[in-house]
């Protein structure tokens, strides 16, 4: 008798202590309301198709984050030697936004900005946006490496954005990666009303001269001089760059075909996969819901705002040097965000809806991904004074 | 390429040679850090507190210094040469290298013929023509372990906290955020510098490839004139398309690919399928007749 009763003391004792470790039984607030956050990720990427590449695995590294358990256990991403911290180091070292800039440079076509170069300001000057959350996250307390770490969501380029704030403000790196993807997603929703905003009715109707055709020599020169010509102003872009233009090179060389189809597949697929898990997985309650991440948001968003509004603004400054015949439709603009092809995607469809005949995704392409030239030349240069 | 292209090729490939050349090599080197009366500093391999020298690496490649001198009389430019070939002589990218002043040259290749002078001097690295001088520096009289070596700012001053193969002012260096941040707290400086430099980049690519469709929109014409045999005005670019084309096909394959998906809407449509009867598909067609046999009544 006294031996079964023993027995059920310490089963029970054992079951005990099992719920202790149990999620449920150290779950807070703070992860139910992430894990929801996560389950919204997964939600806009499955039904609304919003950058489903990203949002998925991010929305399911949230949920992976946001199970709590003991730190003893040596599972969680901010435990050294456990798997999560290991995949996460290419994040936190910066190993993985170089990787899917080879991939992005291997899959981008450039010839509508070597036919029509002028398309290129464009993404200089849609780059305002990054150096106007910079100022104004100064303004509201933040230190300037973070500053600059914030600044960059307003480039609307995720591996960029993650690989600044890796190395300015890692502690906010999460937050800031999961604000520039969800902006990126967001892009049909932000940028149509500032567009129609700083446009008029007339200038919507602009239509552009046709691209030329780009010959295949130009094709390849283009990531060779881009390179020289941007590295060597703004070496400490050299990881984005080198790779940006690499893979562009493998693209249009012709003659390495399979290094570029592994550079914008495999690669970029792997990279893009263990970026989105261990970046959505870095927030976890405990770091991430706080005030400084809702700062964080607020900031992206409006840099958002302001890249667009740049772009869009700056096409119409450019439009009065241009003759007639030769004007750019200013819903490009807005396409000098980087966020590939989804902004050039905007453009076309805003452009579509007052003129269905006014096909303007090939011009906005040239700014798109200047922007993504732009964002890289950007980041190397607040790289390099904040560093 | 026409002569006047390929002369512009060759200056630019000489120029882009010539900053190569120049960088990183021994001219870079810099006198960081000296200590001429040492009793209580580190000591050198042979457990003796020597005076020392640092010199430091500030370019991003590996310099190597064997083959330049290193001197405390100003009158005898190759007073020591350090020997060239072994691997201790290379100095990292923005790494320190200590040369121990004890006076006796046999002890290794860091070891110079002379001492340094606690009651101050003078003392030199020079390249390995022994004329060109790298970096030279002059000290007044050091108390003991108290080194001489330049600040922050450049500016040389004396050191009570000695810092051999280390940065001089470690615990007085700022971050460049927080200088930053004290200079220009409100980030307008670096917005409008920063802003500047991405438009310059870009607008040197722009200009880059302005020139650059200019000329093969020339060349393209040339080589038409030259096919069709006809004054090269008369020839009509061929490469401007219209975009519609290209935008219509973008956005079939756009709305095709949307359309493509793995999620079924669990309607299942079993359709006839039709056969269109031909002699060709018809098996009895491609069967042998069978012979048919008459007997003879």
């Amino acid at each position: 008798m006294e031996q079964g009763t023993g027995f059920f003391n310490f089963l029970t004792e054992n079951l005990s202590n099992f719920w202790g470790y149990t999620g449920i039984a150290t779950a807070t607030a703070g992860h139910i309301a992430m894990i929801f956050f996560g389950l919204a990720f997964i939600y806009m990427a499955i039904k609304k198709n919003w950058e489903p590449m990203l949002l998925l695995p991010i929305g399911f590294g949230i949920l992976v984050g946001n199970i709590p358990h003991l730190a003893s256990l040596k599972i969680g991403i901010y435990e050294e030697g456990s798997v999560l911290n290991i995949l996460y180091h290419g994040v936190r070292n910066g190993w993985y936004p170089p990787l899917i800039f080879l991939g992005i440079g291997a899959m981008t076509d450039f010839s509508t900005l070597i036919s029509n170069p002028k398309l290129l300001l464009i993404g200089a000057a849609a780059q305002l946006g990054i150096f106007a959350a910079y100022t104004t996250a100064l303004l509201v307390g933040f230190d300037p490496n973070q500053a600059g770490a914030i600044g960059i969501i307003g480039g609307a380029d995720g591996p960029t954005a993650i690989f600044l704030s890796s190395r300015l403000a890692p502690d906010m790196m999460g937050a800031i990666a999961i604000a520039a993807y969800s902006y990126m997603a967001l892009v049909p929703v932000i940028q149509p009303p500032v567009m129609k905003l700083f446009t008029n009715k007339k200038e919507r109707l602009i239509r552009m001269r046709p691209p030329r055709v780009v010959s295949s020599n130009e094709k390849i020169l283009f990531p060779i001089v881009g390179f020289l010509l941007t590295a060597f102003i703004v070496p400490s872009g050299l990881p984005l760059l080198g790779m940006l233009f690499f893979g562009n090179l493998l693209k249009e060389s012709g003659v390495t075909r399979r290094l570029a189809e592994t550079a914008r597949g495999p690669i970029i697929d792997i990279c893009t996969i263990l970026i989105g898990l261990t970046v959505g997985a870095s927030t976890q309650a405990t770091n991430f819901l706080n005030v400084r991440s809702l700062g964080i948001f607020g900031l992206g968003a409006a840099s958002f705002v302001v890249a667009t509004m740049g772009g869009v603004l700056f096409v119409k400054f450019f439009n009065l040097f241009l003759k007639e015949g030769n004007k750019m439709n200013p819903l490009i603009g807005n396409a000098g965000v980087s966020a590939v092809p989804d902004s050039a995607r905007v453009s076309e469809e805003v452009g579509k809806h007052y003129d269905p005949k006014n096909h303007l995704l090939m011009h906005a392409m040239g700014p798109n991904v200047a922007g993504v030239i732009g964002s890289a030349v950007a980041a190397g240069v607040l790289l390099g004074f904040l560093s | 390429m026409n002569k006047k292209t390929k002369k512009g090729f060759l200056l630019l490939t000489l120029t882009l040679l010539s900053f190569a050349s120049y960088a990183q090599t021994t001219f870079d080197l810099r006198i960081n850090e000296l200590l001429s009366h040492n009793t209580e500093n580190i000591v050198d391999d042979y457990g003796e507190h020597s005076t020392w020298i640092e010199i430091y690496n500030p370019t991003y490649g590996t310099v190597d210094i064997g083959g330049c001198y290193v001197t405390d009389d100003i009158n005898n430019p190759k007073k020591y040469r350090i020997p060239q070939g072994d691997v201790i002589t290379k100095i990292p990218s923005h790494q320190y290298l200590l040369i121990w002043a004890d006076s006796i040259d046999y002890h290794g290749p860091l070891y110079t013929n002379f001492k340094l002078s606690a009651d101050g001097g003078y003392l030199a690295i020079y390249s390995n023509d022994g004329k060109t001088l790298i970096d030279q520096v002059r000290y007044s009289a050091l108390e003991a372990n108290v080194s001489y070596g330049r600040k922050d700012d450049g500016e040389w001053g004396k050191f009570e906290k000695v810092t051999p193969r280390l940065q001089n002012e470690p615990y007085a260096l700022e971050s460049a955020s927080e200088k930053l941040g004290k200079r220009d707290p409100h980030g307008a400086v670096i917005s409008v510098t920063a802003m500047t430099v991405v438009f310059s980049v870009l607008i040197l690519l722009f200009l880059c490839f302005k020139q650059l469709a200019k000329f093969h929109i020339k060349t393209s014409k040339k080589k038409a004139a030259e096919a069709q045999g006809v004054d090269i005005d008369k020839v009509q670019y061929a490469g401007e398309e219209t975009g519609d084309i290209y935008a219509a096909i973008a956005l079939a394959l756009k709305l095709y690919q949307d359309d493509i998906h793995d999620i079924e809407d669990m309607v299942i449509t079993i359709e006839r399928e039709d056969k269109i009867y031909s002699p060709w598909n018809s098996k009895v067609q491609t069967l042998r007749q069978t012979p048919v046999i008459r007997k003879n009544k």
